[in-house]
Order: C-alpha cells, then sequence, then structure tokens
C-alpha cells in the first residue's frame, strides 16, 4: 500500500475514534447531570413550618382556629385549612390528582390518646404509603412527620401532629 | 515478506489501542452512572461542600418552646418539660432543648 493510501486510512479511523470519544463525553455527561435532585423532603418540611406558623403563634392556637372570645373552634377554617394557610394542592402539569397530603391532628398534650381535632386536605391515597420501608419504597412518598405543643381552648396544651406527604416522584427520582 | 510483517504489527497495534478506548469509555460511562444516581437534597446548605446547614433553629421546638413559657412555674409547665427533655433524649429535637430555651427568654427580656 503507498504511503498516501495509508495516511487516508489512519485519518478516517482517527476521524471515527474522534466521534466515538465525542459521543462517549456526551453520555458522561448526560448520565451524571441528568439525574434528578430529590427535594421532596425539603419540600414536604416546608410545608410542614407552613401548617405550624399558620395554625400557631408565640404558643398559642391561631385566632384563626379558635374564637378564645366564645371559646368555640371556628370550622370555617378547619373545612378550607389550605386556604386559609395559602397553600394550594390542585394539581398542575402531568398531573391528574394532587400529589401532597397534609393531615394535621390536635391532641391532649398529656392524655394522647385523646384526639381533639383532625384536619386534612389532598390526596389520602398517599398515606398508607409512608408506613412502607426498605429499598424500592422510599421512591413512593416522601413523609414528614412533625409535632409541636400549643396552648389552645381553656388553657389547654395541646400537641399538634403535622403529617405531610409529598409524591411527585417522576419529577424527582430516577 | 518482512513489509507484510510490519503491516501485520502495526495494525494490531492499532485494533488493541482501539479495544483500549473502547474499554475506557465503557468504565467511564459506567462510573458516571454510578456517581449519577438521584441525589437527596435534605436540609439547606450554603454550598455543596459545607456541613453545617444554613437552618440554625427547630421551628417545631421553638413552638413548643414559646407555649413552655406561657406556662412557666405551674404544673402543666413543669409536665411539658419534661416532655421534651424526653423528645431531647430520644433525639427528636433539632437543637439543644436548654440553650434555645435561654435563648428565647433573653430574647423576651429584650436582651
Amino acid at each position: 500500500m503507498n504511503k498516501k493510501a495509508e495516511e487516508k486510512i489512519i485519518s478516517v479511523y482517527w476521524f471515527i475514534i474522534l466521534v466515538v470519544v465525542a459521543g462517549g463525553v456526551f453520555l458522561m455527561v448526560n448520565v451524571f447531570y441528568g439525574a434528578p435532585y430529590d427535594v421532596r423532603n425539603i419540600e414536604a418540611n416546608l410545608l410542614s413550618e407552613q401548617i405550624a406558623n399558620c395554625i400557631a403563634s408565640e404558643g398559642k392556637v391561631s385566632s384563626n382556629l379558635i374564637d378564645y372570645s366564645q371559646n368555640v373552634w371556628l370550622e370555617e377554617f378547619i373545612d378550607h385549612f389550605t386556604d386559609h394557610c395559602s397553600l394550594n394542592f390542585n394539581p398542575t402539569g402531568e398531573w391528574e390528582k394532587t400529589q401532597y397530603y397534609v393531615e394535621v391532628n390536635f391532641y391532649d398534650a398529656f392524655d394522647i390518646r385523646n384526639l381533639i381535632l383532625n384536619m386534612s386536605e389532598g390526596n389520602s391515597n398517599w398515606k398508607p404509603d409512608c408506613e412502607l420501608q426498605g429499598k424500592g419504597y422510599d421512591k413512593l412518598v416522601v413523609c414528614s412527620k412533625k409535632e409541636f405543643y400549643a396552648e389552645g381552648l381553656s388553657e389547654n396544651i395541646y400537641l399538634i401532629k403535622i403529617l405531610t406527604v409529598v409524591r411527585k416522584t417522576e419529577q424527582n427520582v430516577k | 515478506m518482512l513489509n507484510k510483517k510490519a503491516q501485520v504489527g502495526d495494525t494490531l497495534t492499532w485494533i488493541v489501542a482501539t479495544i483500549i478506548v473502547f474499554v475506557m469509555l465503557f468504565f467511564f460511562i459506567f462510573g458516571a452512572s454510578l456517581l449519577g444516581k438521584t441525589k437527596a437534597i435534605t436540609n439547606f446548605k450554603v454550598n455543596l461542600l459545607s456541613k453545617s446547614s444554613s437552618q440554625t433553629h427547630d421551628l417545631f421546638l421553638t413552638k413548643s418552646l414559646f407555649t413552655y413559657l406561657r406556662f412557666e412555674n405551674t404544673k402543666s409547665g413543669n409536665d411539658l418539660y419534661k416532655k421534651l427533655t424526653k423528645l431531647e433524649e430520644n433525639g427528636n429535637l433539632g437543637e439543644p432543648l436548654v440553650d434555645r430555651l435561654d435563648e428565647l427568654k433573653k430574647r423576651s427580656q429584650g436582651k
């Protein structure tokens, strides 16, 4: 084979190798940076904090929830507490069902069996998924369980438990 | 004959080089796919390398302590403090109970 033909073949070979290496680098970057960031934990915690700030402040259950002059719970707030807390659970984008579930339970602080009030909103189908443990199940939903104490009716102290569930698996997990 | 031998040697070198390039590419792509798994972000940080969270206070502990301060020096207040101590023992509080209480007391006294 003459030298010119040999050089031609080698340059074609180099070009093919260059394309393969460039393709490989593109694939590597795509695989590495294509993985999503799972921010559902932060989202669930923020949701809990927003609800906690909405229903109690300065150690006392909010006057939006309790009418202290008449010593009664305000049903209007209980029925539409997400609206009052500026939360919007309407499904957006690709989802048909809401991707959130929130449950707030008020217990007597010194008698945990005594449930005083329950408020919930969102898709309750996600709640049982919180109990599932183990590999694979962690992709289903992210749950946040928070609790704190606040003064309520007749100077009683309540234990307020907030459960927030965020699904949004498709957006956050590969 | 000698020329043919040299050509075979050259070809073999190129084939081996090509195989090495492909193996290395496969190795790096596999490594990228291992490292590029979903990254769970669990708390706020100033930057990716910092260990501490930028969120300094446990909001739920603060709310409970405000309630405690309303009932301080009463039986309910003491019972509530015991419950908070138990929560701390079980590792359910985001920061030391006594430190946060002192901080809130100082703040309420305007210091």
